[in-house]
């Protein structure tokens, strides 16, 4: 399907990271945002507020993260397409909320504008601390999708991707921004309306007496249903049965939760997104994600440069993590450098894929700021050794 | 052209974010350049150290941060001095003439100060000062096309303050080139060759 | 507005062709002509007495743009149009301007009145100005429709302030026009302060 033209951008803009996401959600479709304040992510917000009075859709500043984790939840089942936008605090905060989504199987997008942490940390300094976080952070087994932009451009691109796996798979879908893509200014061309492709949530053709909101029709994602429609329905945080009503047994949990994860997890090469270069002969391969991926391509120009035969895989989907496509690569690499804006924790994923085939060398950074190419530079000479 | 690598630095008030932003513009819409740009502010509203790096190439731009200068502009004496460590050998320094002072400054580097305060103040409002840097930018380094940095000014501006800020773009540009054009026969003079940049 | 996009050639709405541009040295003899063609009420507004051929003269020797622009209106050679923008360089008032028009009868009531103040409110706004204001006696409908048409508002009155040609007292209406909040947003723009700083 087109996206609705009345919010698209459409031309060359030279926004930063954090005003392009906002462009890529009006674009995907999103006409409900619920958050609060909160640096880096801020802009994100006002620039919602600021263009809905033409394009059309509601803003609201609610107390706190964990009322507008729960308020675009509200609007989804409302019909709307929704995001909220924070930072690793109030990530923190939203963390029920987005087991909720999950079990409730509600599309939504969280916005993290990765900062320095833990805690209040570094407000104004990038940081890819909070990755595991929305893998593992709400309690409970559950899968989310999360995807890692590295450019404003990506910023618009991605977002659009991500409003659509939300809509396609029904989970909660990270989109794990940091300070430095958020405030960096480049070039956003933002296509016409005609050649954005946008999935729309699917609802259901059931009349109401014969719709179960969790009957899925053989694909794992059940059809959806908007209030107002004339269906009733039951939607409970509690293990539910194919009726939306609590069941509380065992037999429900265990099909329940295995089509939480199978929904994800049997889809993994459907929601493979990892953008290589020169993998096919590399002997070290450098796996990046996010701004880490920028550095790390200089560093690896200069490698080869030098004729060295090192690759680079840049993670944009994170979450499934891409561990068949990583074991694939453990074939032929000898060596994974895994340099990332946190003190190691996407190189676990990387180590637990390879299974010991293949050395695994995390490259890691406490943040508040990027790493220098001679960094990353010097430890794939090192590899390559 | 390779990278080109330029940072803009003053006070908060100046407009440097502006200044930055203006450049970068010009360079990514509308001469089909890659260009990114990158600020750093202080902490208080007005009277802060604050600057923006503006990276313009015709290749993607990985690696977003500038390392040593081809230009550096400079409205402030603090920003001047923290900086100025950092251009290049053979590098551009712009200045604020009434504002800075230089010193000593490494090899090579050509420096061009212009009176944007005074200039701004004279065309009828003293917040016109970055956009007659901008100008004066234009005009000494050649590194952008006239009619792109004038349609990234016009872009920018609020509504109805275009005339006086194009006035002020031109005033700079044109004060740029004269400099530039008085060197070159001055080295010519002197049986020198002038470094340029290309575009 | 540059002065050198003059001269402009419109058309009226009644199909007549104008040329508008501002006045030079050479115009004294037409511009006599004009101010002689008007009938009395229209020229009440001048302080001087702009049917004598050395006060005209002396207008046109003594042209300062930048203290009083002239911009006339010609049709067919002879003038039909002269709006003023007044300025004072010192003093409290130096963000203000003063405009003032005049039309000959014969072309009034086709937009030439309001065409010839806005190219003026065009260049206040160029040249800095923070409010422009006009006047015009109660009973001038016209005129004060022309400015409202432009964004001027009734701001003061003051009463029995203008004796009309029969000599009766009238009350004087000073219309303004406000432009600061289009300076106010370039001057947000060049804060270069980042108000989601911590937090």
């Amino acid at each position: 399907m087109k996206a609705d033209p009345s919010g698209v951008l459409v031309g060359t803009h030279f926004i930063d990271g954090d005003h392009a996401a906002c462009e890529g959600a009006l674009a995907a479709g999103c006409r409900f945002v619920a958050g609060y304040p909160i640096t880096p992510s801020t802009e994100v917000v006002e620039r919602f507020a600021a263009r809905i009075p033409l394009v059309g859709g509601v803003f609201i500043q609610l107390e706190d993260e964990i009322a507008s984790s729960i308020a675009i939840q509200g609007a989804v089942w409302g019909g709307k397409k929704v995001m909220t936008v924070t930072s690793g605090p109030g990530l923190s905060l939203m963390m029920e909320h987005i087991g909720l989504a999950a079990i409730t199987e509600c599309p939504c997008v969280f916005v993290d504008v990765q900062r320095g942490g833990p805690s209040t940390g570094l407000p104004t300094l990038p940081a890819q601390a909070d990755m595991m976080q929305v893998k593992w952070g709400s309690h409970g087994d559950y899968e989310p999708i999360a995807l890692s932009p590295n450019s404003p451009q990506e910023c618009f691109d991605l977002m659009i991707k991500a409003f659509n796996l939300a809509e396609m798979y029904r989970v909660p879908v990270f989109f794990m921004m940091d300070e430095v893509v958020g405030h960096m200014t480049e070039r956003v061309v933002i296509p016409p309306a005609d050649q954005i492709e946008v999935v729309e949530r699917r609802w259901t053709a059931k009349k109401p007496a014969e719709y179960r909101p969790y009957e899925t029709n053989g694909n794992m994602v059940p059809d959806m249903v908007k209030a107002g429609d004339g269906y009733r329905i039951h939607i409970t945080g509690l293990t539910h049965d194919e009726r939306g009503y609590p069941s509380m047994t065992p037999a429900t949990q265990d099909k329940l939760v295995r089509r939480l994860l199978n929904k994800i997890r049997l889809n993994a090469d459907k929601l493979l997104d990892v953008r290589e270069e020169h993998t096919e002969d590399a002997d070290v391969t450098v796996i990046s994600f996010g701004i880490t991926s920028r550095v790390a391509t200089a560093a690896v120009d200069d490698a080869r440069a030098q004729g060295l035969k090192v690759g680079h895989a840049r993670l944009v989907i994170t979450w499934p993590f891409p561990a068949a496509r990583i074991a694939a690569l453990a074939e032929r690499t000898k060596v994974f450098l895994v340099p990332e804006l946190n003190m190691g924790q996407m190189v676990q994923e990387v180590e637990r894929a390879v299974a010991g085939r293949a050395k695994v060398v995390s490259i890691p950074h406490a943040g508040g700021t990027v790493h220098e190419p001679e960094t990353i530079l010097a430890k794939i000479m090192e590899a390559a050794r | 052209m390779s990278k080109i690598d330029i940072r803009v630095g003053g006070l908060g008030g100046q407009g440097v974010i502006l200044c930055a932003s203006i450049i970068g513009k010009a360079a990514a819409i509308h001469d089909n350049k890659h260009a990114t740009l990158i600020q750093s502010f202080g902490p208080e509203a007005r009277g802060s150290a604050c600057s923006a790096q503006v990276m313009i190439d015709d290749h993607p731009i990985g690696y977003p941060y500038v390392k040593s200068l081809d230009v550096l502009v400079v409205m402030s004496r603090d920003a001047y001095k923290q900086f100025v460590t950092q251009l290049k050998p053979g590098g551009i320094l712009l200045y604020e003439e009434e504002l800075v002072t230089p010193g000593a400054m490494p090899p090579g580097v050509s420096a061009y100060a212009i009176p944007a305060t005074r200039f701004a103040e004279q065309l009828g409002r003293r917040l016109v000062l970055n956009i007659v840097m901008v100008g004066f930018f234009a005009g000494v380094t050649g590194l952008l096309s006239e009619q792109a940095v004038e349609k990234a000014v016009l872009s920018s501006v609020p509504k109805g303050t275009e005339d006086l800020n194009l006035r002020a773009y031109r005033k700079g540009f044109e004060y740029g080139r004269e400099q530039v054009e008085s060197r070159r026969l001055e080295s010519a003079a002197n049986g020198q060759t002038q470094q340029s940049f290309a575009i | 507005m540059n002065l050198e996009e003059y001269p402009i050639t419109l058309t009226l709405k009644d199909g007549l062709h104008v040329t508008i541009r501002p006045m030079t040295a050479s115009d004294g003899p037409a511009l006599l002509e004009f101010f002689r063609s008007l009938p009395e009420e229209d020229r009440q507004f001048l302080r001087e007495d702009v049917t004598q051929q050395e006060v005209v003269a002396r207008f046109v020797a003594n042209l300062d743009y930048d203290t009083v622009l002239p911009l006339l209106a010609i049709n067919e050679g002879k003038i039909v149009g002269d709006a003023t923008l007044h300025r004072t360089h010192r003093g409290w008032s130096s963000h203000v301007g003063e405009i003032r028009v005049v039309v000959a009868r014969a072309f009034q009531r086709n937009g030439l009145g309001t065409t010839l103040a806005k190219y003026l409110v065009r260049h206040a706004i160029s040249v800095g100005l923070d409010k422009m204001v006009g006047e015009v006696i109660d009973n001038q409908v016209g005129a004060r429709r022309a400015f409202e048409r432009l964004g001027f508002h009734p701001e003061a009155v003051l009463k029995g302030h203008v004796k009309d040609i029969h000599g009766m007292k009238r009350d004087l209406v000073i219309l303004a026009n406000d432009v600061s909040h289009i300076w106010e947003k370039m001057e947000a723009m060049v804060a270069d302060f980042s108000p989601t700083f911590g937090g």
